[in-house]
């Protein structure tokens, strides 16, 4: 079955009709793009799973709650941050794991270069021991806005903040992981 | 690092958001004036063009991830297992069926009168799978006639019109009604 955005709108109509296969088919569009986006605070591929199904589980019971004000994927996301933030709550040394490339490193600098690929692989795992360190509010704008590329205005949707501070949020996740990655690595 | 002037931390959100494309052309002219006489500011710019690369690096492997083939699978059968509705609210769904339903609509509409159009819709709610009955049916359009806000005026209208039944009226109700 490929997995295709569609019509949306067509979808949830129905599916607030309580039609199950309606909604399986917005599940179906929008359950990889979910996971990837779960992987990234979770790292194990089975919780990433469970939550991934929880987290479409939950968008059918609530659908109701959903009233066409931004994109199915959007709150689709909301609902999986907050049910992630949660998982990451109660398991916090689950957010970090040694960054683990093949080869490639950050940017291709390292391709051909062993010392290189290492000192790619240390930037890359100290960035991320940065980014958990980050408050969690900060984090999770940096990587909706950064990784996941919604818009200011879909973040500030999600996470029920105004535009303004998503902005200042993102940029001050950013200095901070500047600031804890001077004089590594990372900063050729 | 940090931004001694007004000008180095207003270009610093310059800089974030001109990662994100969110930035006018004034406020890109703005941003590239400051960088080029401010060397803390041309450093940043580089720096935090390299954390957006590494980041996209760092999330990369799971860019990559793909779920199983049994997955949907798996998240159906859980669906299906979801608990049944009340019939208060099959009741509620099924009018919103009908609502974007122009064949169901256009066979209500046929109904003479108000006891034929309750039988109808219960017998096309079973046979899309809903379950209610035709007593909470009525006891809806009952209770909606009760407080509905027709003047005296507009009642005899709608006598003198000779149509006492008015189906797209139920229609109308009955998709907009939530259960208490």
């Amino acid at each position: 079955m490929r997995e295709v955005a569609g019509d949306d709108d067509h979808w949830v109509a129905l599916a607030k009709t309580g039609d199950t296969v309606a909604y399986g088919q917005l599940a179906l569009a929008h359950q990889t793009k979910l996971y990837r986006f779960i992987l990234k605070y979770v790292k194990s591929a089975a919780d990433a799973r469970d939550l991934t199904q929880e987290a479409l589980l939950q968008g059918y019971r609530c659908i109701e709650a959903f009233k066409g004000n931004s994109r199915f994927s959007t709150w689709l996301t909301g609902i999986a941050l907050n049910l992630a933030r949660n998982h990451v709550n109660r398991a916090p040394a689950e957010i970090f794991v040694e960054y683990d490339d093949d080869g490639q490193g950050a940017g291709g600098h390292s391709k051909g270069d062993p010392l290189r690929a290492l000192q790619d692989k240390e930037a890359l795992t100290s960035l991320s021991v940065a980014l958990a360190a980050l408050p969690a509010d900060m984090r999770d704008c940096l990587l909706l806005v950064g990784m996941e590329e919604l818009s200011y205005e879909e973040v500030a949707q999600t996470l029920g903040l105004p535009i303004g501070s998503v902005k200042s949020k993102v940029s001050r996740a950013r200095q901070r992981l500047r600031e804890a990655l001077a004089g590594g690595n990372l900063f050729v | 690092m940090e931004s001694n002037t007004t000008a180095c931390e207003d270009t610093l959100l310059l800089l974030s958001r001109g990662l994100d494309r969110d930035l006018s052309r004034t406020e890109t002219c703005q941003m590239y004036a400051h960088v080029a006489h401010c060397d803390n500011c041309r450093k940043a710019m580089g720096e935090l063009a390299e954390i957006d690369g590494a980041l996209k690096a760092l999330h990369g492997q799971e860019e990559q991830a793909a779920l199983g083939m049994d997955f949907h699978a798996e998240f159906m059968r859980k669906l299906n297992l979801q608990p049944a509705p009340s019939t208060e609210q099959q009741l509620q769904l099924f009018g919103r069926k009908v609502a974007h339903n122009e064949t169901l609509r256009l066979q209500l509409k046929e109904a003479a009168n108000e006891t034929a159009f309750v039988t109808l819709y219960v017998q096309l709610g079973h046979a899309s799978g809903y379950q209610f009955s035709a007593e909470q049916v009525a006891s809806l359009l009952g209770t909606a006639a009760a407080n509905d806000e027709l003047s005296d005026m507009q009642l005899d209208q709608v006598a003198a019109a000779g149509h006492g039944f008015n189906s797209q009226k139920l229609l109308d109700l009955l998709a907009t009604w939530t259960p208490r």
